[in-house]
C-alpha cells in the first residue's frame, strides 16, 4: 500500500486509504505511517525536488521521506531484532503475541490526558 | 571379644592439616584404660617416628601396640598397619612414604608397591564411608589385600554392615593423644573383634576382619546395638526410649551423648523440648512463602530482565517527540516568509549523521576469543577450526572494530557541532524550526515492539497456572500463580503503608501502563518484577485436598525432622510437650519410626503414647536415688519384653514392669485407678 505520494505535483500521504495533501499531517498520521512502515507492501514515492513546486510540500514531504526511507534501509536487521525480542521470555511463559491487527499499544492522546489538569476558573485569584 | 582402635595420631600432621599438639604419654594409657582396650595403632598422617613409637610401646604394657601409618593414598586416606615384629624395616619403608607425600603431596598406587613390595604382609584399612574416602577403583585394585573399611559413624557402620559384597565396617576414633584431650568424648568409636586367637597379633586380626559376622559395636555380639559410652551401656541402631522420673538424669544423658558426637556439624540433631509445636494457618503460610521464595525467583527469572529493559522506556515522551516534530515541520515549512540568512542556512533544520550500530562485532570478537582461549575442548576446536585461521578472523574483525569504533567518534563528533551551530542559527532566525529532527522511525517502531511484547508476556506471566509440585511424604508442596486479586495484595508485597497502589492498580490488565505508574512509584526499582503475579504455596494431603489445621502442623514437624536423615543420629527430647495424644500417635510417632529405620533415634519421654505405642527397639531408664545423703544416678536398660533391667555394668537390677507403670503412668495404683474407671464408664 502507498502511504507517501507524488501526483499532480502535490505531496500526498494516506489517511484511511485516502490521499490528502501533504501539508494537512498530524502527529497520528505520522504515527500510523510508522507503524505500517515494517509492512512488506509498504510503498513510498521516491522524493524529487522537481516534482514538487509548492515549497512547503517539498520540505514536509522530503523531511519524513528520508526518515523513513533510513528505516527502510535497516528493515531486515529490525526485523530480526524484533523476532528475537524477549524471545526467552516469550517461551518460558508462553506468551501469546498479538497480531498486528489488534489494538495499538499507544495512543498519542494519552500522554496529553495524563498531563492535563482541569482548571476550575474559580480557583484562579483573580 | 577384644576392642580395637587401630587409628590414632601421636603426631600433629603438617601442612595445617591439623591443629599443632603437644603429644601426651599419660592421655594414650588413660584413654586405652577408659576405653578397656586391647589393641591399638599409631597412625600418623604420612610418617612412622620409630623413637616416639618405642615409648608409646613400652608405656603400654597391657595392650597390644601396632605400629602404622596414615598414607594419602591415590584420592584419600588410607591406614597401612604392620606387625610388631620388624620395626627399622617399617621404619626405612615409611620415610619413603613420607619423601614421597613431600614431592608430590600423595603416594600413588604403584609407589606403594615399590615402597612396600609385599603389600599382603600388612593390614590395608582405606578410609571407606569417612571422608577422605577413596575411591571405588583405587579399592579394586587393591582388593585382594582390602577387606574392610573404616566408617565414620555407628550410622554408617550399621549401614555398610548391611550391605552385600561390602568391606567390612570398622569405627576408630582417629583421635589424637594431647594433654587436653576428654577422654569421655571418645567413648563408642572402637570396634570389637570377636576372634578366638589366644593373641591378638596382626594375622589374627586381618582375619577377624574378613567376615562382617566377627565385628561389633558392642560387647554383646547383637549388630542391632552399638556401645555408646565405654561402661558397656548400649543403644539400638533403631528405636530407643528413655524414661525416668523427673530430674533423674535423662537430659543429661542426652546432653552426653551430644558432647561426645556434637562437635561434628552433622553429627547429632538434637530436637530439645517444645522446639516441636503446634502453627497457626499465618505462620503456616509465612513459613512456606519464606521457603518457597526460590520458587517464585525461578519462574520470575526470565521476566526480571524484560521488565528491566522495558524500564527504560518513556513512551509518552516518544509520543510527545512526534507529535512536536509533526507540527514543527508543518509550522516551518508553511512559514517560508520568514525565512531569513540564518534559517536559509543548510544547518538550519540539519538532521543528526545516523550513528551505525556494530552489528554485534563485540559479540564475535568474544566468541572467537572464547574458541582461542578454551582450555578443557581446545583439541576439538583446532581440529575443526586452524588456529591461525581462527586468529586471523580476530584480527580482521578487531581491524573492523576500530574502523566502526572510529566512524561513530566521528559521527559523533559532528552531530555535537551540528547541533550547536544549529541551535545558534534557530536562535537569532524568525522562523520556527523543526523539532527533534533526529527522531528516528527504528527507535520509534521498537520501543512499540517492545511494549507489545511486554504486555504479551507480562499477561502470560499471571495466567493462572501450577508451577512447582513436589511430594514431600504424604503431601504435596504446590506453588501456584495467579493474578493479584486487589490493591492489597500488590501493597503487602511493598511492604510498605505509605504507597498508595489504587492508580496503578486501575490498569493492572494493561501491563505496561501499570509499569509505567509503578515506575513513579518509591519503590525499589529492580523489584518491580514482582508486582505482576502472585506466586502462592499450598501443600495438599494425600487425598489432594487443603491441609487442615493438624495436617498443617504435621507438615511442619515432617519438614524439621526431614533433614535428620543427613545426620548420624536424632534425639529429641519429650515431643509430647507440644502435642495431643491423637497426633502423637499417629503423626509423630510414625515419623519417628521411619527415621528410626536409618538411623538411631533417642526419643525421652514421659508419655505413655509415645513410650509404649512407639514400640521402641530399646528401652533406658534412668533413676535418681539419694544414698548417703549423696545424688546418685544409675541407667538401666534391656528390650521390650524383657523382664528385667540392668545397668552397663550388671550390678543392678530393676523390674521392667514396675518401671514402665512408674514413668509412664505415674505408677501402678494410678494405673489401676484410671483402668477401673474406664471399666466403669465402659459398663455404664
Amino acid at each position: 500500500m502507498k502511504y507517501l505520494e507524488i501526483k499532480n505535483s502535490k505531496g500526498l500521504f494516506n489517511r484511511d486509504g485516502v490521499m490528502i495533501e501533504i501539508d494537512q499531517i498530524t502527529a497520528e498520521d505520522l504515527l500510523t505511517i510508522i507503524n505500517h512502515a515494517h509492512e512488506e507492501d509498504f510503498e513510498i514515492d521516491e522524493y524529487t525536488e522537481a516534482a514538487l513546486p509548492n515549497k512547503a510540500h517539498q520540505l514536509i514531504y522530503q523531511n519524513i521521506y528520508i526518515k523513513l526511507t533510513d528505516f527502510l534501509s535497516d528493515k531486515n536487521q529490525f526485523n530480526q531484532q524484533v523476532d528475537k525480542l524477549y524471545e526467552d521470555a516469550i517461551g518460558k511463559y508462553n506468551a501469546d503475541i498479538p497480531a498486528e491487527a489488534e489494538p495499538e499499544v499507544d495512543n498519542i492522546n494519552d500522554f496529553k490526558e495524563a498531563d492535563a489538569e482541569e482548571i476550575n476558573p474559580e480557583d484562579i485569584p483573580f | 571379644m577384644r576392642k580395637i582402635d587401630l587409628h590414632i595420631h601421636t603426631i600433629a600432621a603438617p601442612e595445617g592439616k591439623d591443629v599443632a599438639f603437644e603429644f601426651d604419654i599419660s592421655k594414650f594409657k588413660e584413654y586405652v584404660d577408659t576405653a578397656g582396650l586391647h589393641a591399638v595403632a599409631v597412625t600418623n598422617h604420612n610418617l612412622f617416628n620409630l623413637e616416639q613409637f618405642n615409648e608409646i610401646a613400652d608405656a603400654l604394657q597391657n595392650v597390644k601396640v601396632f605400629p602404622g601409618i596414615e598414607i594419602d593414598y591415590e584420592d584419600g586416606h588410607m591406614l597401612l598397619i604392620a606387625e610388631n615384629d620388624d620395626l627399622d624395616d617399617f621404619n626405612t619403608r615409611c620415610a619413603l612414604v613420607e619423601a614421597e607425600h613431600s614431592a608430590n603431596g600423595k603416594v600413588r598406587h604403584a609407589k606403594l608397591i615399590e615402597i612396600f613390595e609385599d603389600v599382603s604382609k600388612y593390614l590395608l584399612i582405606p578410609h571407606h564411608d569417612k571422608d577422605p574416602k577413596i575411591g571405588r577403583v583405587h579399592i579394586d585394585v587393591l582388593r585382594d589385600e582390602i577387606t574392610a573399611g573404616e566408617v565414620g559413624s555407628q550410622k554408617r557402620f550399621h549401614r555398610l554392615l548391611k550391605k552385600q559384597d561390602e568391606l567390612v565396617p570398622v569405627l576408630f576414633s582417629d583421635i589424637r593423644v594431647k594433654s587436653s584431650l576428654d577422654v569421655s568424648t571418645v567413648q563408642g568409636r572402637q570396634t570389637y573383634l570377636k576372634t578366638n586367637a589366644e593373641e591378638l597379633s596382626l594375622s589374627a586380626i586381618k582375619a577377624a576382619l574378613q567376615d562382617k559376622d566377627k565385628v561389633f559395636l558392642s560387647r554383646t555380639e547383637n549388630h542391632d546395638f552399638f556401645e555408646i559410652f565405654s561402661d558397656g551401656q548400649q543403644l539400638s541402631h533403631g528405636l530407643n526410649v528413655i524414661l525416668g522420673n523427673r530430674s533423674s538424669g535423662k537430659t543429661h544423658f542426652l546432653n552426653k551423648i551430644v558432647e561426645m558426637l556434637g562437635s561434628d556439624e552433622k553429627g547429632v540433631k538434637y530436637i530439645k523440648q517444645f522446639e516441636l509445636t503446634k502453627i497457626d494457618e499465618k505462620e503456616f503460610n509465612d513459613l512456606l512463602e519464606k521457603q518457597g521464595g526460590f520458587v517464585r525467583e525461578e519462574y520470575l527469572s526470565a521476566f526480571k530482565p524484560v521488565v528491566q529493559n522495558v524500564l527504560e522506556i518513556d513512551r509518552s515522551l516518544t509520543l510527545q517527540k512526534i507529535e512536536e516534530f509533526t507540527n514543527s515541520l508543518v509550522l516551518y515549512a508553511n512559514n517560508e516568509q520568514l525565512q531569513d540568512e540564518y534559517s536559509r542556512a543548510v544547518l538550519f533544520n540539519q538532521r543528526k549523521l545516523p550513528v551505525k550500530r556494530d552489528g554485534g562485532i563485540n559479540i564475535l570478537i568474544d566468541a572467537i576469543k572464547a574458541l582461542l582461549d578454551s582450555d578443557s575442548h581446545k583439541d576439538v576446536i583446532l581440529k575443526h577450526l586452524p588456529e591461525a585461521s581462527l586468529k586471523a578472523v580476530l584480527n580482521e574483525l578487531a581491524l573492523q572494530m576500530k574502523i566502526i569504533t572510529l566512524d561513530r567518534l566521528k559521527r559523533e563528533w559532528v552531530n555535537e557541532l551540528v547541533s550547536d551551530i544549529s541551535d545558534g542559527l534557530q536562535s537569532r532566525s524568525s522562523r520556527p524550526p523543526v523539532k527533534h529532527n533526529d527522531l528516528s522511525i527504528y527507535t520509534v517502531k521498537l520501543e512499540k515492539e517492545k511494549i507489545r511484547r511486554f504486555n504479551a508476556v507480562a499477561k502470560a506471566v499471571k495466567t493462572n497456572q501450577t508451577i512447582r509440585k513436589e511430594k514431600k511424604g504424604k503431601f504435596t508442596v504446590e506453588a501456584y500463580v495467579r493474578p493479584y486479586s486487589g490493591t492489597q495484595e500488590v501493597k503487602n508485597e511493598s511492604k510498605t503503608n505509605d504507597i498508595s497502589f489504587k492508580d496503578a492498580y486501575e490498569h493492572y490488565s494493561d501491563p505496561f501502563r501499570y509499569l509505567s505508574i509503578l515506575k513513579t512509584k518509591n519503590l525499589d526499582k529492580a523489584s518491580l518484577y514482582k508486582y505482576f503475579c502472585k506466586v502462592r504455596y499450598q501443600v495438599l494431603n494425600e487425598y489432594q485436598k487443603q491441609v487442615s489445621g493438624g495436617e498443617m502442623t504435621e507438615f511442619n514437624l515432617l519438614q524439621r525432622l526431614q533433614d535428620a536423615f543427613q545426620y548420624e543420629m536424632l534425639l529429641v527430647d519429650e515431643p509430647e510437650s507440644s502435642f495431643d495424644n491423637v497426633f502423637l500417635k499417629e503423626n509423630v510417632n510414625k515419623i519417628l519410626k521411619d527415621i528410626s529405620r536409618e538411623l538411631p533415634v533417642i526419643v525421652v519421654t514421659h508419655n505413655n503414647t509415645v513410650g509404649m505405642l512407639l514400640k521402641p527397639d530399646y528401652i533406658i531408664y534412668t533413676q535418681r536415688e539419694i544414698e548417703e545423703g549423696e545424688d546418685k544416678y544409675y541407667v538401666y536398660s534391656g528390650s521390650p519384653g524383657e523382664k528385667t533391667f540392668s545397668t552397663a555394668d550388671g550390678s543392678r537390677m530393676v523390674d521392667s514392669h514396675a518401671i514402665l507403670l512408674e514413668a509412664l503412668e505415674a505408677g501402678a495404683n494410678a494405673y489401676n485407678d484410671r483402668k477401673r474407671m474406664y471399666d466403669t464408664y465402659k459398663k455404664n
